[in-house]
């Protein structure tokens, strides 16, 4: 185990959680899409460093600017490979001025990230939100519109020092009201929010600057829960805003980020430009945290649904970065001028999902022979064509995160069709049809759909493939009478518990005792070896009882013009664009 | 004629009553749901059922219905679920841009296509007419889209001429919204145009036929003042029948186009409202397109009674 895990664990020494909380903690975690879109960045590993700032109990723990962790400098769980822009642009002073273009693969439907989890939400929405922690380039918690955080000895009492004259972007000073409104809307919005506020009996205004929040149980991951950027995370609104907005959408986008809003015209641009009274950390820039410049006059973040028109946008000039672009043209565009391809590597793992609500599925063995039959290479090929951009192992978290595990190996694309159809034969099925939903404009998932269902067919299965375009398939996949399998991409997060299949009301329905109990374990585990064997029989779990099928990893493409320089760029599909400049060409 | 006008005025309102129940009730019998599409996949089935509360998308059909209906009447076309805007102010603010990239592509259409076919049917069997009708030819089998993206490549990645994609309105730069239009209005009249040209010529070799032009040559006129005074203007009606066909045939093809130069046109916001199952958007295009169409037939009944003084209206 590297240094700073270690560190970690030995401060959540004396920190005891009890069951429900674990099991809110993996439900919340679905909320968690920061972590997916973070995973593809070059960060260190996960929320465990991340979670570095939460006390022992018995501790007071102070947390200040000057508090800077410790860091071994290791690839963190996920990576984008670039050559160039892995340099440290950082080190160098920008250039102001200008506008940045980054063209997205759909519209945002809104700023307000509290109120969705939608991904694309965070691109423009963190330039204009901030929250009260954020996450650096090692995934620990750093304070961001606090100057720090002191826990009390019990680990139940939480206070916020606020930094003084942040201002919002009308003008009005950031003060705690403002901090309690904005994490009351948290509480009662976002998932994670109300995982929290489970445990939150209070929290009030002290003074001005100083925020006091109280639990009545320790609630370990609250900082990282609060910190940004956050999928249906705390962002940071005026008083008046949040409680006029409650558990509606915001219709008023005012933050303390470097960029205010200024327009958000639909299938045109949402326009920020440049916030002149922004009050910036005194520290270095790392990854969320630390000082943050526009440099950009304004940004125009530009929805471009065609992937061959973002390619094309990039190319002549028109955008500086492009969001997930068509894989198959990472060869040609490596060698284009002024252009330059970055591989997130992994972005998702694909996952066959049963129901195991009802239907035929729902009987284990049933499953188990479906995990026999694939031919997990065969399905990749078929939903990504060439190897590179897939890879194939048995891990639920890829080989890049510390949560890595092989167990249950054996159990991982045995294609074993012998195995597959005595399973079928021991199941209660009895030839009833297997309805696979395949979304007809998603060539990947559809792919992966028309293999698997032949796979199924192979051992006796009446396996039929179910054509439908995406917008359907995300309404009949949380009807259990609607299907019996589907298959779709699902994020990889930090910390393993979050991941977006565990909920008992995630589609799909995976409801276990057993699952329930392992998670309680590795929650109130706090050394990391235990829990690292805890997840292990988690994994072990999942093998066992079939909830998904983990198919393979598969990597992401974004593009960007070579002149967009900046901090640590592109650090994830997810980029940044403050710290971000544009060079002369 | 006043009485006629309040009795087609009035049978407007059944019309579009009907037109706002059947538009209604099958897109929200369409499968999806854009709730689940708004939040993402890793959403859980609880975070889904709170934001379609929110929404009122849990509510009985009827009830919405009668919800819609009510701001409808009240000159509100509702609110677009996905992106939280007014529904009549986004079909307005794309109207600017399919308006002016149809006539644009009109333009082009009519300015290439008519002069081509008239100078093919002059040189018949010649060079000139050979090639034009083969270029023609390519032009009616090339799909529109696929031609945008190859002028795209020429003209925007490699000769960086014009933009790749995007609108620039009117009111910002009026040879911004050009420039940003050409290559569309090209993609988008480029088979048309050739459809026109192949129609003009025929019309024209039919007309160039006849007696009355072979008199007119005989009598010692110049042959271009006979072709455009004499042979054109016979030979264009037609073409202005193929022309207004192709007027509808651009509107069509202006949703594709709109998509691959990403241009904020009504017909993309179409499209994309219903992959987004936005039913305020899609309701609110339906009945609009329904109310232009009835007052248009409307418009076009009175007109004919000024033109042919034996129409009666009844």
């Amino acid at each position: 185990m590297r240094g700073p895990e270690r560190r970690f664990y030995s401060r959540l020494d004396g920190l005891r959680l009890n069951r429900r909380h674990l099991i809110k903690w993996g439900t919340a975690g679905a909320g968690l899409t920061l972590f997916s879109l973070l995973t593809a960045c070059g960060g260190d590993d996960d929320d465990d460093s991340a979670q570095a700032e939460v006390p022992a109990a018995g501790d007071t723990t102070t947390t200040s600017d000057e508090s800077a962790p410790e860091t071994d400098g290791t690839s963190g769980a996920t990576q984008a490979e670039s050559g160039e822009t892995q340099e440290a642009e950082g080190a160098a002073e920008g250039e102001f001025g200008g506008t940045g273009k980054v063209a997205l693969y759909s519209e945002p439907p809104t700023l307000d990230s509290t109120w969705t989890t939608a991904i694309i939400v965070l691109v423009p929405s963190q330039h204009v939100f901030e929250y009260l922690t954020a996450f650096d380039s090692e995934w620990d918690v750093q304070p961001f519109l606090v100057d720090g955080f002191e826990v009390s000895d019990d680990g139940l009492g939480y206070t916020f020092n606020l930094r003084q004259g942040i201002k919002f972007h009308n003008g009005k000073e950031m003060t705690a009201a403002d901090i309690v409104a904005s994490i009351n809307r948290w509480g009662e919005l976002s998932g994670e929010g109300q995982s929290a506020f489970e445990a939150v009996t209070e929290i009030t205004a002290a003074d001005d600057y100083t925020v006091d929040l109280t639990l009545s149980e320790p609630f370990a991951p609250l900082l990282p829960y609060l910190a940004g950027p956050n999928g249906a995370g705390a962002i940071i609104m005026p008083q008046e805003i949040a409680e006029a907005a409650g558990t509606e959408r915001l219709d008023e986008y005012i933050g303390t980020g470097p960029y205010k809003f200024v327009e958000h015209i639909p299938a045109r641009h949402i326009k920020v430009t440049r916030f002149e009274d922004y009050s910036p950390r005194s520290e270095p820039a790392d990854a969320y945290a630390g000082k943050r410049t526009a440099y950009f006059d304004e940004l125009l973040f530009i929805p471009v649904p065609d992937a061959a028109a973002r390619i094309a946008g990039v190319e002549a000039g028109d955008y500086h970065y492009a969001i997930e672009v068509t894989r198959d043209e990472y060869e040609r565009l490596q060698g284009v001028d002024q252009v330059e391809p970055l591989v997130i590597k992994p972005l998702r793992f694909k996952g066959v999902v049963f129901n195991k609500e009802q239907g035929p599925m729902a009987d284990p063995k049933l499953r188990k022979a479906a995990q026999y039959a694939f031919d997990h290479q065969e399905m990749m090929a078929a939903g990504f064509g060439p190897q590179d951009f897939w890879r194939l192992h048995p891990s639920l978290m890829p080989p890049e995160s510390l949560w890595y595990t092989e167990k249950g190996a054996e159990f991982y694309n045995p294609h074993d069709l012998e195995m597959a159809k005595q399973l079928v034969e021991e199941s209660d099925y009895d030839g009833e049809p297997v309805r696979w939903m395949g979304p007809s404009d998603r060539e990947d998932y559809f792919g992966i759909a028309l293999t698997g269902v032949q796979h199924l067919k192979d051992i006796g299965i009446n396996a039929e493939l179910v054509s439908m375009d995406w917008g359907t398939l995300t309404e009949r996949r949380t009807k259990p009478d609607q299907y019996e399998i589907f298959n779709t991409g699902l994020s990889f997060n930090p910390e393993p518990t979050t991941l977006s299949f565990i909920p008992d009301d995630w589609p799909g329905w995976w409801v276990s005792d057993k699952k329930d109990e392992l998670l309680s374990k590795l929650f109130e585990e706090t050394e990391f070896d235990p829990r690292y064997a805890t997840w292990e029989e988690f994994q072990m779990l999942v093998y066992e009882e079939v909830p998904i099928v983990r198919v393979g990893d598969f990597f992401g493409l974004d593009i960007k013009r070579t002149a967009l320089k900046g901090e640590k760029l592109p650090i994830s599909s997810f980029p940044i664009f403050w710290n971000s400049w544009i060079a002369a060409e | 004629m006043f009485n006629y006008l309040a009795r087609r005025l009035l049978t407007l309102i059944p019309t579009l009553f009907i037109v706002s129940v059947i538009a209604f009730t099958l897109i929200h019998l369409t499968p999806g749901d854009p709730v689940s599409l708004i939040l993402g996949p890793d959403a859980t089935i609880s975070e889904i059922e709170r934001v379609r509360q929110n929404l009122g998308l849990d509510r009985p059909l009827y009830e919405q219905y009668f919800v819609w209906i009510s701001h409808v009447l009240r000159g509100d076309l509702g609110t677009s679920i996905f992106v939280d805007q007014p529904v009549a102010s986004m079909i307005l603010t794309r109207l600017e841009t399919t308006l002016l990239l149809t006539g644009l592509a009109l333009l082009f259409t009519v300015c290439l296509g008519i002069p081509t076919g008239v100078i093919s049917a002059i040189k018949r069997n010649s060079v000139v007419d050979q090639s034009s009708m083969v270029v023609a030819l390519l032009g009616v089998s090339m799909p529109n889209f696929w031609l945008g993206l190859n002028l795209i490549l020429l003209f925007s990645v490699y000769l960086g001429w014009f933009p790749t994609g995007g609108y620039t309105p009117l009111s910002d730069s009026v040879t911004g919204a050009i420039k940003s239009l050409i290559l569309p209005a090209i993609a988008l009249g480029f088979s048309n145009a050739a459809i026109v040209a192949r129609m003009t010529r025929a019309s024209m070799l039919d007309v160039l036929h006849q007696d009355y032009v072979r008199t007119a040559r005989a009598k010692g006129l110049a042959a271009w003042p006979v072709y455009a005074r004499h042979a054109l203007r016979n030979a264009f009606m037609p073409v202005i029948t193929v022309v207004g066909v192709v007027l509808a045939g651009l509107l069509g093809g202006a949703v594709v186009t709109e998509t691959v130069f990403t241009l904020p046109g009504v017909g993309r916001l179409v499209v994309n409202s219903v992959l987004r199952r936005d039913y305020p958007v899609i309701q609110g295009i339906i009945l609009l397109v329904a109310a232009t169409y009835v007052v248009l037939n409307l418009l076009i009944d009175v007109i004919y009674v000024y033109i042919d003084p034996r129409v009666r209206l009844q």
